[in-house]
């Protein structure tokens, strides 16, 4: 491997099945030492990105670079399969080989690679120990629960330090409770031995917590990358931005107005919002996150210019230490979560807050 | 892709090897097929070059036992609605009755369908023969009747042979399966409307399972024209020939009249080709859309006092069809003179003394044990080999390669046989093994690879792939990944495709009986020999022996489970 080189450097990577395009003239690369996440919904292609990148899947275009070397070419017709990359690769369905037991399905890619086996049981007890699994060599590989069998996988593709990891939703399989714990882990993990991940979920959480960059794909292509927090403050369009967290999407025109540019929506609310800078004069969706929405004033340290948006309350639903309230904003419908005090009765009429800066528009 | 395909990387290896299997399955399953036919157009002399004419096809048409066993072939294939309409009930009760016994009832039908048969026509004689079954020697007693009443060696023995040893069970266990994946909420619907047991089969189940239904029939003409043993035993003594032992007897005709025997095969192979045409479209749209395994796990239906009767009337059926017959083999083996149940001294063990002191059935025994030993190891190789590829790889030419491996099931054992000597004879270097035990292992890993093939494409389709990649991924090569992780994972379904192939190369006469030499004869053609020159003592003693390993290999498959086999059978296509 040549010093600068990025680990994984994908250009124009191209997969059709049965004439439809499933992965369109994708490009990104992934620099050492880091973990990039393909997020997306299902069906726009990552899996089968990962699947490329491992060499279980060959590409119909592009290019595939490991270190530098080219591992996949459509224009030289190069293939190298996945048994010679040097890549770990953990599944979803955790792919534990169930008629060998915990060490033997650890200690197997060294086993293929010829190490000696005094080696390989020292190597197989330290990356077991890794995973919290010290110990459980010899217990069958299929008596363990779903969280410790993708620890095993994890430990599988660890121990021959593979250059590049590979995750294809490993944590989608796992309760709500493991899949957090095991998502920490995994970051301390990966700090720890400096592993270079790429990371596919469908699951924004994830995503952003363990990420050092994102790439959201839709229908094939790479919509946005960026740091976690960049593609969450500053989408790039509407999908990336209803992907994540919650918001409401609300119709209307935009319009000129002696104020500013401002919204008019259906039900004839209208607010101002700084210049768009990719919406025209028209038809328009406003975005507003959820979290931007205040209820009464505007926070004490709130600075800049702030929107006041008269809502209709349509619905009001006890949820024990809080209420659940059911708003119309400029006609379209939200949930927001208030104090049990609000004592808000169907059909009132309730005032939010929202900072100019934080209302976005995009083009209809 | 997958690892096959990982291996060789680049278009042209995998080209390569995707032509080296078309090319080796196709040249011992369509060549043979395609000589027989260019050879049914030569009336050169034998011994001369190929000249093109129609004398094989004349002295065909011309000759009146030919024409006769056309006519008795066709006639002999109306056990197949019979038994489609029999078997359809029983795999009903089985599956959705709440009858006592199952368990019972469906092991005896595959005892019944791994069963060889001519053991259990030896057994009917006993029971049936004009002069002294025992059958029509009580019913002679009666004063109403004068005569024998049925005759073993007939149209009507041979049918009800064939019907209760092998239609009846191989329909119900092509049926049971599909019964069993019909989603259970389409009955229940029918019954809430208010429609009855029988109405809701009549109209509901019935109707649904038409293309399951239609497709046993025609796999039950085709297969049933496999049958050679029976129609030799039982038909022969009353000059009656169907197509298969007419072959037989012309090729064993002096001077062997090959050309007519060629000409009866290209004849039969033609019919074949139709059957199995239709066969096709109707497995290829087959409406499994609604049938799911999943729906509703259905509720039994209830028969009440009619449940005894039914299960009575299974268990009558299984008693008189197979174990009575089995019974009376096994006194026909102890019988100082066959038949003669009423004689001083009737019965002696000098037959099994005899028998197993032969040299001639020591030497069966070992070309019996070489034999079916290699066909089951090489077999079950080749088999994991093919069907590996057909499920794992997109290597060039798979669709082709597929039809290859299934054509033999569309090709009866005579047939079979009688193409692959036409292979043997006219390919150089093959014509060594001519009359050894290789021509034999050859025929019968040929005749295994359609069931083969399918049963272990299933298994390997059930492993999921990811299993595979996980371990490609890690460093493993494609041997590797295959050897460690496919096979031990497919080992189960190896063991019982090896039994499986093994008890088929020991028990098949048909496919063999045109290929073995004098001095290569397994202990099945030995028995046949026994049968066909009268000597029913020493065949009873042989077909004793037959029907044990037969019973034994049985009840170790059961332990691996049947439905695995019931589906490849269904569905070999």
């Amino acid at each position: 491997m040549t010093g600068g080189e990025p680990v994984l450097q994908v250009d124009g990577l191209t997969k059709c099945f049965h004439g439809a395009t499933v992965v369109d003239g994708l490009s990104f690369r992934l620099e050492r030492g880091e973990i990039l996440s393909l997020l997306g919904p299902s069906g726009c292609g990552k899996s089968t990105t990962l699947r490329m990148i491992a060499g279980i899947e060959e590409p119909d275009g592009g290019e595939i670079r490991l270190g530098g070397e080219v591992v996949a070419s459509t224009t030289t017709g190069t293939f190298v399969p996945a048994d010679r990359r040097d890549i770990g690769l953990v599944f979803q369905s955790y792919a534990i080989w169930p008629h060998m037991s915990v060490a033997q399905n650890v200690g197997y890619p060294l086993d293929v690679r010829h190490v000696p086996k005094a080696q390989i049981a020292e190597r197989v007890a330290a990356v077991l120990k890794l995973v919290n699994l010290g110990g459980f060599e010899n217990r069958a590989a299929t008596s363990l629960s779903g969280g410790q069998q993708q620890r095993v996988a994890l430990a599988r593709a660890l121990v021959y330090n593979p250059r590049l990891l590979l995750l294809d939703e490993p944590l989608s399989n796992l309760d709500a409770r493991l899949r957090d714990e095991l998502r920490l882990e995994l970051r301390r993990i990966q700090r720890e031995l400096g592993l270079t991940i790429l990371y596919v979920t469908h699951d924004q959480v994830e995503a952003l917590s363990l990420s050092d960059r994102i790439a959201v794909m839709h229908a094939g292509r790479i919509v946005q990358v960026g740091g976690p927090a960049e593609v969450y403050d500053a989408p790039s369009d509407l999908f990336v931005q209803n992907f994540f967290g919650r918001s409401v999407l609300i119709d209307g025109m935009l319009e000129s107005a002696a104020s500013g540019t401002v919204v008019r929506c259906g039900d004839g609310t209208t607010f101002t919002v700084n210049d768009p800078a990719g919406a025209r004069v028209g038809a328009v969706h406003a975005s507003i996150r959820v979290e931007d929405m205040h209820v009464g004033a505007p926070p004490a340290e709130a600075s800049g210019a702030w929107e006041a948006i008269t809502t209709v309350v349509r619905d009001v639903r006890f949820l024990g230490d809080k209420v659940e309230c059911e708003l119309l904003v400029g006609g379209a419908p939200v949930a927001v979560h208030l104090p049990r005090s609000a004592a808000l009765d169907p059909g009132a009429t309730l005032v939010l807050h929202v900072a100019r800066s934080s209302i976005r528009v995009w083009p209809r | 892709m997958a690892a096959l395909n990982a291996m060789t990387g680049r278009s042209a290896g995998r080209f390569a090897l995707g032509t080296i299997l078309l090319v080796a399955v196709g040249f011992f399953t369509v060549v043979p097929i395609l000589l027989i036919a260019i050879a049914s157009f030569d009336s050169a002399a034998p011994g001369d070059p190929w000249r093109w004419g129609f004398d094989a096809w004349g002295s065909l048409f011309t000759s009146p036992r030919s024409m006769s066993a056309l006519g008795y072939t066709l006639l002999l294939t109306l056990r197949v609605p019979v038994g489609l309409l029999l078997g359809f009930l029983v795999a009903w009760c089985l599956v959705r009755a709440d009858i006592p016994a199952k368990g019972f009832i469906e092991f005896s039908l595959w005892v019944a369908y791994f069963l060889p048969a001519l053991p259990v026509a030896v057994g009917w004689i006993l029971l049936l023969d004009k002069n002294y079954g025992l059958v029509n020697l009580a019913l002679e007693k009666l004063p109403f009747v004068h005569g024998p009443l049925f005759s073993a060696q007939s149209i009507g023995g041979i049918i009800w042979v064939h019907l209760t040893l092998t239609t009846i069970p191989v329909m119900t266990i092509l049926l049971a399966p599909a019964l069993r994946q019909l989603d259970a909420s389409l009955e229940l619907s029918a019954n809430v409307c208010g429609s009855n047991t029988l109405q809701t089969l009549r109209r509901i189940v019935v109707p649904i399972l038409a293309p399951a239904l239609v497709t046993a029939l025609l796999a039950g003409f085709i297969r049933g024209l496999e049958a050679f043993e029976v129609e030799q035993v039982l038909g022969i003594p009353a000059n009656i020939y169907v197509y298969s032992t007419r072959i037989y007897d012309l090729i064993g005709h002096d001077p062997p009249q090959f050309q007519q025997a060629i000409a009866l095969s290209t004849l039969m192979l033609v019919i074949l080709f139709v059957l199995t045409v239709f066969y096709q479209r109707f497995t290829s749209r087959r409406l499994f859309a609604t049938l799911s395994g999943r729906g509703v796990s259905f509720t039994q239906v209830r028969l009440g006092r009619w449940r005894w009767l039914v299960s009575g009337a299974c268990i009558a059926y299984i008693g008189v069809g197979i174990f009575v017959p089995l019974v009376l083999l096994v006194l026909g083996s102890f019988m100082t003179l066959f038949g003669f149940f009423f004689i001083a001294n009737a019965f002696t063990a000098a037959h099994w003394l005899g028998v197993l002191n032969d040299e001639t059935f020591l030497s069966s025994l070992r070309n019996s044990l070489i034999v079916g030993l290699s066909v089951a190891a090489l077999g079950t190789a080749c088999y994991a080999l093919l069907g590996y590829v057909l499920v794992r790889t997109r290597l060039p030419g798979r669709t082709a390669l597929a039809a290859f491996v299934w054509l033999p099931w569309a090709v009866p054992g005579v047939l079979l046989g009688m193409s692959l000597l036409q292979l043997i004879l006219d390919v150089p270097f093959l014509s060594i093994i001519y009359g050894g035990l290789g021509a034999l292992i050859l025929g019968l890993i040929v005749a295994n690879m359609p069931l083969g093939t399918q049963m272990l494409r299933t298994s390997f389709a059930q492993i999921s792939v990811e299993l595979e990649y996980a371990s490609t991924t890690c460093g493993a090569r494609w041997w590797t990944t295959f050897r460690r992780v496919m096979l031990p994972l497919a080992t189960p379904m190896l063991v019982s495709i090896f039994l499986v192939t093994l008890m088929s190369a020991l028990r098949d006469m048909s496919t063999i009986v045109l290929l073995a030499g004098a001095h290569a004869r397994p202990l099945s053609l030995l028995l046949l020999e026994y049968a066909n020159a009268g000597r029913f003592e020493e065949a009873s003693v042989i077909g004793v022996i037959l029907s044990a390993i037969a019973l034994l290999i049985t009840a170790i498959v059961r332990q691996s489970g049947f439905r695995s086999l019931a589906f490849s059978e269904g569905s070999a296509s």
